[in-house]
């Protein structure tokens, strides 16, 4: 015989985050249930010997290190470049197929991207999709105003499934829930993918040029089948966006 | 967070002192390593610290920052998935932590018995119990239905029981 309440309500019963209906319903029961009660006081212990057993231990040294990477400087960025190279990498991989360079992508009614690889996409892949395909749905965390994808439907949905293939891998953290496409501007043999969402944006340059070096902001993630790419961050100055712009529409070739 | 976004070295400081007991707790809960814990807990610090300008307060800030870690740790995991990481976590100590029902020796075997738990199971005790996320938020954090998590959040503590029982008295003193 099944026991009326299971132990995950019980659990959000004590919790108080059972709907007013299904609240009364478990009260009635538990009131009266000694095996209820009594699971639930286990539970209740069980909880505070977790908390108990997970009590901090002195920190000052580990925030004072947070604080001098937070404001003291880039150093940590290096860390990001190994992850970033081999990042890219996959990244390439999944783009070589659709945009070695120079070749111009023939329009496509459905997203090639998709079409390819439908069945293999991770949940997250689908979320990201989803809420690509509908920038102005969903509920972002904190997300901005979108800007209409560009009408070179085709070519643009390339780079935005690259480019998003490349967030995703590059930037874990930064596509959360809600982020979404914000722009997107193909140039030439670049490629610029801005995304937002989580209260924050980034933008996703790639093409066949050189690329730069380094720019304050700036993370240069790779180069691999005539591509280089570039992630920034937030807050880059006027100047040296447009030298990455510039940098990257130019000839790989010297 | 608003003025962690003006560049309020003060406030960023608040920020960390809130935050890491629970955020390291829960990066752990997935990566199992404490020095891997704590540096994925600088790194989320670090993008919240620059992600602190652009910050719109839509979301719960616990949600926000609890939802960044998990990523960071996921991902983390994913690349050192070839590694068997119970050989690193499973130390053993558990008979010796039942010998002295001590803070320490409670947090030793606690360690232990997490490090066994499926890691949904861990994830969700550790937001649960050391985060003291509602169920609804905890939910958002691992994108999952709420029921489930209560469920995950059942199921491990039923598993830790067996390790955790014989610091009854510990958890009377919590009370």
């Amino acid at each position: 015989m099944t026991h009326p309440v299971n132990p995950a309500q019980l659990l959000l019963h004590d919790a108080g985050e059972l709907d007013a209906s299904e609240a009364r319903a478990v009260s009635a029961h538990a009131a009266g249930c000694a095996e209820c009660t009594a699971r639930l006081r286990e539970l209740r212990a069980l909880g505070a010997l977790v908390a108990k057993g997970s009590a901090a231990e002195p920190a000052a040294l580990r925030r004072e290190r947070v604080l001098a990477a937070a404001f003291g400087g880039a150093r940590r960025r290096i860390a990001w470049g190994l992850a970033l190279a081999a990042a890219a990498a996959l990244l390439i991989a999944v783009g070589r197929a659709w945009w070695p360079a120079g070749r111009t992508v023939p329009p496509k009614k459905e997203d090639p991207w998709v079409a390819r690889h439908g069945e293999a996409m991770t949940r997250l892949d689908r979320r990201i999709v989803e809420v690509a395909q509908a920038p102005r749905e969903g509920a972002g965390i904190g997300a901005p105003p979108d800007v209409p994808v560009p009408a070179d439907a085709a070519r643009a949905a390339v780079a935005r499934w690259e480019a998003i293939a490349g967030a995703q891998a590059l930037f874990p953290a930064w596509v959360p829930e809600g982020m979404r496409l914000r722009e997107a501007r193909v140039s030439g043999d670049a490629v610029e993918v801005t995304f937002a969402g989580g209260g924050t944006s980034f933008t996703v340059f790639a093409g066949a040029g050189d690329g730069v070096e380094r720019a304050d902001g700036a993370v240069v993630a790779g180069t691999a089948a005539g591509l280089r790419f570039v992630l920034v961050g937030e807050g880059l100055a006027t100047d040296d966006l447009k030298r990455i712009r510039a940098s990257l529409e130019r000839p790989a070739r010297k | 967070m608003l003025r962690c976004g003006g560049g309020d070295r003060a406030a960023f400081e608040e920020l960390l002192k809130r935050y890491e007991t629970r955020l390291i707790a829960f990066i752990r809960s997935i990566v199992r390593d404490r020095g891997d814990a704590e540096d994925l807990f600088q790194e989320t610090f670090l993008r919240v610290h620059r992600a602190a300008p652009r910050y719109v307060p839509k979301a719960r800030l616990s949600t926000f920052l609890h939802t960044i870690a998990r990523n960071l740790a996921l991902n983390f995991v994913q690349k050192k998935r070839e590694q068997p990481v119970e050989q690193v976590v499973d130390t053993g100590v558990e008979e010796e932590a039942g010998r002295g029902a001590d803070l320490e020796a409670l947090r030793t075997a606690l360690a232990a018995a997490l490090a066994r738990l499926p890691r949904e199971q861990r994830e969700a005790v550790t937001l649960r119990y050391v985060s003291e996320l509602p169920y609804k938020r905890i939910a958002e954090v691992m994108d999952a239905p709420i029921g489930t998590v209560a469920s995950w959040v059942h199921d491990g503590l039923q598993k830790l029981s067996p390790a955790l029982r014989k610091f009854g008295a510990l958890a009377e003193e919590e009370r």
